[in-house]
């Protein structure tokens, strides 16, 4: 599996013990040079370092029409009310993903994760939260889980170490598709 | 009954945009229903946020670095609250978490 991944993910990720995880659930992460230069933290970067050695991050400069279309999106007020600003880094990753085909883009952020509900043309894109990447890794085996609490319990530290919330539907969804 | 007077109210306009707009009044419902849940989520997003936050903290800094920490925690959008607040996204993130703000995820 193939990803698109932003600043926040690559920022918290620094900090969480797991931070391997990506690993067991994607093939190849993509990075885009606008995200890349957004970080200075030395952990993240480092962490950036080794995976582009190691050949698991692949770096990628936007196209023209990337550009064109993360311009077009920032300045789309109709999808600003809907689902807040969206950020010319964050819009660039969509815009790059929907160009390229690359389904899956791994954030956080509000904004991204709502867009393909709103706007058509993004519709095909997967946004995977670190939750939903967790529940990849557990259903493939890559981290061994007994029970609904063992679960529960890898969500929690992972909001513990990153200062993230989940909203309670969230959990409940990742819940279910545990159990299903 | 007031559902009732409030629908009636409500009649002239909605013929009014969905001439204005060329849409039927079925895409303006949905529509309009769809902005209600976006707007009630991110206002969901925006009151946990809020609660059990440093504010002790955030008073101690620099007013651009409290700018920035105040538009995250009315929008949840880390990229936006940097560029506020003068700084890479990595160092608000780290004023983020000693502000003891959890980054709400809605999915």
């Amino acid at each position: 599996m193939k990803g698109i991944i932003n600043t926040c993910f690559l920022v918290d990720r620094a900090d969480y013990k797991r931070r391997d995880l990506l690993k067991d659930v994607f093939d190849e992460v993509i990075l885009l040079s606008e995200i890349e230069k957004e970080i200075s933290d030395q952990k993240a970067r480092k962490n950036i370092r080794n995976w582009l050695e190691e050949e698991f991050m692949k770096f990628i400069r936007p196209s023209q029409r990337d550009i064109n279309d993360a311009v077009e999106l920032t300045k789309n007020s109709y999808l600003s009310t809907l689902i807040g600003e969206i950020h010319y880094a964050d819009a660039l990753i969509m815009a790059h993903a929907k160009n390229t085909g690359i389904k899956n883009v791994i954030s956080e952020d509000h904004a991204v994760i709502h867009l393909p509900q709103h706007h058509p043309p993004y519709k095909d894109i997967v946004v995977l939260t670190a939750g939903d990447i967790i529940l990849h890794a557990v259903k493939g085996g890559n981290i061994k889980v007994e029970s609904v609490d063992d679960f529960v319990n890898i969500l929690d530290e992972y909001q513990r170490e990153t200062k993230r919330r989940y909203s309670t539907p969230f959990i409940q969804k990742l819940i279910k598709s545990y159990e299903g | 009954m007031a559902t009732k007077r409030n629908n009636v109210s409500l009649a002239p306009d909605l013929e009014f945009i969905s001439k204005d707009m060329g849409l039927d009044v079925e895409t303006i419902t949905e529509k309009a229903i769809r902005e209600f849940i976006a707007r009630y989520k991110l206002e969901k997003i925006r009151k946990e946020m809020r609660e059990n936050v440093n504010w002790e903290y955030i008073s101690k800094l620099p007013k651009r670095l409290q700018k920035g920490l105040f538009y995250l925690l009315d929008t949840g959008n880390m990229h936006i609250a940097a560029d506020n607040a003068g700084v890479p996204i990595d160092v608000i993130n780290v004023h983020r978490k000693k502000a003891d703000i959890f980054l709400v995820v809605e999915k």
